[in-house]
């Protein structure tokens, strides 16, 4: 608390409003400083003889990273609302001939279902309507809904035997991206922003991008820091004039006053900081220093006008539109060449409790052609060979359909016992197909693969091991996969 | 109340008590050599007064130090009489010395002399069974090899020469277990300094089943949750840690308790290896990631010259280098020779490099992966590359290499990926291998 520099106003009524708060941060300073005092000294003590101890958290940090990383950085394609595994990956052909036939209880096997569909008199099977074909070396089955996708399948891993304990959206939503079901817990980007720090310091190590309306909400706490210090949190960039908030500088503001501004803030709360240490004031400086660099690095990588037509004719024509899955997919390349570590798009919309097959087809055609150009272009600028992609929802949804059956429509309601996702690039092996889902896809058979194993997985590939990286809140010490997961071997390359 | 106990309640308050007699006649010679240097005077009174405090509260201590001795049967028979004995003597003298002062005998000065060795020798006795022979000496500057130790190894140079016992599970025994359990003070009747005593175990039986670890009691008791009442080490103590816990259970599990397998006759698995290999202080030799140390310094002026740095594993000096921004590169691939051996992946898209950059970076023996993509580098320059050993990935996307730079690179036998795209070769990826 040496050397603080005092700042006086000289303006009277605030200097007596002054005056009271030196009473009152004397009695705050005193109650708690003898506590304080006393710990201070022992710290001090400590220091005498142990040398420079170093907190645990420090050598936690330290310790990273605790393997040789196969990625540098990762792309989540989130797809919010849980799609159907039987209309994308997951080739169920023995369904066909059991169309509209119940759902044998020895499948189901009692599991409590939603309150939506718990009331149906009966669970008719619905077989997907649309075709499946093997396509790549790999001869891996895809949904004719991903004729895109379809082509680079020899490049994903694909793993069709995930699954979750939530069955809801928000918990398995925020399960998903929390590794905990109730909201509170740091986001996987969060942790990878805290475990592994920035690539380049003109950009948060963390971005989010949202696309998509109607269906489920997308809330920020799922890209939310949680108790680690707030700089990790997430990112938002919007579609529009202003692509992150309240960046810009008012107008006829000038930049180098913003920069002066900005410097005599940093002294102020560096004051508060010496007087408190409170880790969020550190958070404040870096946060404010960041988001002066991004002045210049967000207009210059949001502004597309610089890649050429043939890109935006890879990615689709809704990628010349802002705000689009498309178009957010071309600027999460741009973002990853500027080695963005963890980018985050959600995309909204494959709740399909009715109407299914015609809001399976809409959202495929609003993401396979996107989501495939992504991938190659990723491929063949070589950022595959250090950047992870990885595409899934919260959960899988159900082989009976929720409400009417019709050869021409159908419903299914959520199902967390098995759904697929994939994952590709760096780090996983490529044109491989992992686990198996009985002939209904209702129960896995061979390899499940849980969230907490997938976060694992996740973090090894990052060279992360996740009993390592923990923080410690609240008296305890928390990590992305609490007490459980296992790293997938089998899938990493 | 239960008073069935009570000699040995009381008795443990001797360790305590010790302390009083020993600092009494501690204030003897403090107040004599006082008064020889002529500092105070006329203190006749006062020593005898505290040779006579010395001795009641050495017959007290005395009579605890016995309820202790008949008490616990986990010391030493032979040392405990010797202790005993040596304790009794002591007090002796301090009465003795307190009738010399009353009568101003000449002998009285001696006496205190005898005292001192007696104190020492019983004082030094009863440290040995309470902490144990090793303690005071473990960290001395010289060795006392008073005690031959036949678990004594030499340095090993490699991992092959490690024995599972002597060189892992030992040096724990050592740190955390002897101080209690050795021949002077058997806690337990159990001693670990030799080998014989640790097959033997204690008294509760079973110390080390081969390939049994679930049915030694090593195990059982060290593996207890931090708070049972049996875990050892006992409450107070530091518990041993999940890494100690599976050495031992590999050395009884695998190892079959023997005292001399080495650890590579058998089989540890991935962790236990990672484990063993740092103990042992071969940390890197498994993965060739191990690079000579660098000066931090220069990696703090390097990240201060928008150089992004980071160390692909902690302490094996292997860096992954990349630039946030546009700067002269030129100067900055000079500013990167300290650290040219370290480099294993590299990141220049972007940036203006020439061939005379290409030829400093051909001198990167360890890079792994270089990324040269949105240059402006020519065919002819990638000849500087050809001596690379390690070089596996080499990104010139958006570059204006033609095939001919294709077959340049295609000479490097570790190449296994060539990404270019949106170049003059016309291809989009070219796998080599």
């Amino acid at each position: 608390m040496c050397n603080k520099k005092k700042f006086r106003s000289n303006n009277k009524d605030l200097q007596s409003v002054e005056k009271k708060m030196d009473r009152r941060h004397f009695l705050t300073t005193t109650s708690m400083g003898i506590g304080a005092f006393a710990l201070g000294s022992l710290m001090g003590l400590e220091k005498v003889f142990g040398g420079t101890k170093k907190t645990a958290q420090e050598e936690i940090m330290q310790s990273l990273p605790h393997f040789l990383p196969k990625a540098k950085r990762v792309v989540y394609l989130f797809q919010s609302g849980g799609p159907s595994q039987f209309e994308t990956f997951d080739y169920k052909p023995k369904l066909t001939d059991m169309f509209g036939k119940e759902l044998p209880s020895s499948v189901r096997q009692g599991q409590r279902l939603t309150a939506m569909s718990a009331q149906q008199s009966s669970l008719p099977i619905a077989p997907s309507k649309f075709k499946f074909k093997q396509h790549g070396e790999s001869r891996t089955w895809v949904s004719e809904l991903l004729p895109h996708t379809a082509k680079m399948v020899d490049d994903l891993c694909i793993i069709k035997s995930m699954y979750t304990e939530q069955i809801n959206h928000d918990p398995a939503i925020t399960f998903f991206q929390t590794g905990h079901q109730l909201p509170g817990r740091p986001s996987i980007g969060s942790w990878m922003s805290y475990g592994l720090g920035s690539d380049n310091k003109n950009f948060p190590n963390f971005i989010v991008l949202t696309s998509g309306n109607g269906g489920q909400p997308l809330y920020s706490r799922l890209w939310g820091n949680g108790f680690l210090p707030t700089q990790h949190q997430g990112v938002q960039f919007r579609s529009g004039k202003d692509p992150v908030l309240f960046l810009n500088n008012p107008e006829n503001y000038h930049h180098e006053d913003r920069k002066d501004m900005l410097s005599y803030l940093k002294e102020l709360n560096e004051v508060q900081n010496s007087a408190y240490g409170d880790p969020e004031v550190d958070a404040r400086i870096s946060q404010y220093e960041m988001a002066f660099r991004m002045q210049t690095s967000v207009p210059e990588v949001t502004d597309m006008s610089d890649e050429p037509d043939e890109v935006f004719e890879m990615y689709g024509k809704d990628s010349r539109t802002p705000g689009t899955y498309a178009a957010n997919c071309l600027m999460a390349r741009r973002l990853l060449e500027k080695d963005v570590k963890f980018i985050q798009l959600y995309h909204r919309g494959w709740d399909h409790h009715a109407g299914l097959p015609w809001g399976m087809k809409k959202q495929c055609e609003a993401t396979d052609q996107p989501t495939a150009a992504f991938l190659k272009d990723l491929k063949q600028r070589g950022l595959l060979e250090d950047t992870l992609v990885i595409w899934g929802g919260e959960f899988g949804r159900t082989v009976y359909s929720q409400g009417k059956l019709t050869p021409q429509s159908y419903g299914r309601d959520h199902h967390p016992k098995c759904f697929s996702m994939w994952m590709a690039g760096a780090g996983v092996k490529a044109g491989m197909s992992y686990g198996e889902t009985d002939d209904f896809s209702y129960n896995i058979v061979k390899d499940p693969v849980h969230v907490h194993d997938f976060h694992a997985t996740l973090m090894h590939i990052m060279g992360i091991d996740h009993e390592k990286l923990t923080y410690k809140f609240q008296g305890r010490r928390f990590r992305l996969t609490d007490v459980h997961g296992n790293v997938v071997n089998d899938i990493l390359s | 109340m239960d008073f069935s106990n009570f000699s040995l309640f009381i008795g443990r308050f001797h360790p305590l008590l010790v302390h009083l007699p020993i600092g009494f006649i501690f204030m003897v010679y403090i107040i004599e050599i006082a008064e020889h240097y002529k500092l105070i005077e006329h203190t006749k009174k006062v020593v005898k007064l505290i040779l006579l405090s010395g001795g009641v509260s050495g017959i007290i201590t005395c009579v605890l130090g016995y309820f202790l001795g008949s008490g616990e049967s986990d010391y030493d028979f032979e040392s405990i009489q010797l202790h005993q004995w040596l304790g009794i003597i002591t007090t002796l003298v301090v009465f003795g010395a307190y009738f010399l002062k009353e009568k101003d005998n000449q002998f009285y000065k001696p006496s205190l002399g005898l005292l001192f060795i007696l104190l020492s020798a019983t004082g030094h006795m009863g440290g040995n069974l309470t902490h144990g022979s090793t303690y005071l000496t473990q960290y001395a500057p010289i060795k006392f090899n008073e005690h031959p130790n036949e678990f004594e190894r030499p340095e090993i140079t490699s991992v092959e020469e490690a024995q599972v016992f002597g060189d892992l599970v030992y040096p724990i025994l050592e740190t955390k277990c002897i101080s209690c359990h050795n021949e002077e003070k058997k806690k337990g009747n159990l001693s670990l300094t030799s080998k014989a005593s640790i097959l033997k175990g204690g008294k509760n039986g079973a110390f080390v089943v081969a390939g049994n670890s679930a049915k030694s009691s090593f195990v059982e008791r060290i593996s207890l949750p931090h708070h049972h009442e049996d875990i050892m080490p006992p409450e107070g103590k530091k518990p041993l840690s999940d890494q100690d816990i599976a050495l031992i259970t590999f050395w009884i599990d695998q190892g079959m308790g023997s005292f001399d397998t080495t650890l590579v006759a058998l089989s540890p698995d991935e962790k236990l290896e990672e484990i063993v290999l740092q103990r042992l202080g071969f940390k890197a030799s498994k993965s060739s990631y191990a690079f000579e140390n660098i000066d931090p310094a220069i990696i703090t002026q390097l990240k201060e010259n928008h150089f992004e740095i980071r160390e692909l594993i902690v302490g094996s000096n292997a860096l992954d280098v990349s630039i946030s921004k546009k700067i002269d590169i030129n100067k900055g691939i000079q500013t990167l020779e300290p650290i040219k051996n370290n480099i294993l992946w590299l990141d220049l898209k972007e940036q203006d490099v020439n061939g005379e950059d290409l030829k400093k970076i051909g001198q990167y023996t360890h890079l792994v992966k270089l990324n040269l993509s949105k240059t402006s580098i020519h065919d002819n320059d990638l000849m500087a590359l050809k001596e690379l050993q390690n070089l596996e990935v080499i990104n010139l996307h958006s570059t204006n290499i033609s095939d001919e730079g294709l077959e340049i690179l295609k000479g490097i036998p570790s190449i296994k990926k060539i990404y270019s795209w949106n170049t003059n070769i016309g291809k989009q990826l070219a796998e080599v291998h």
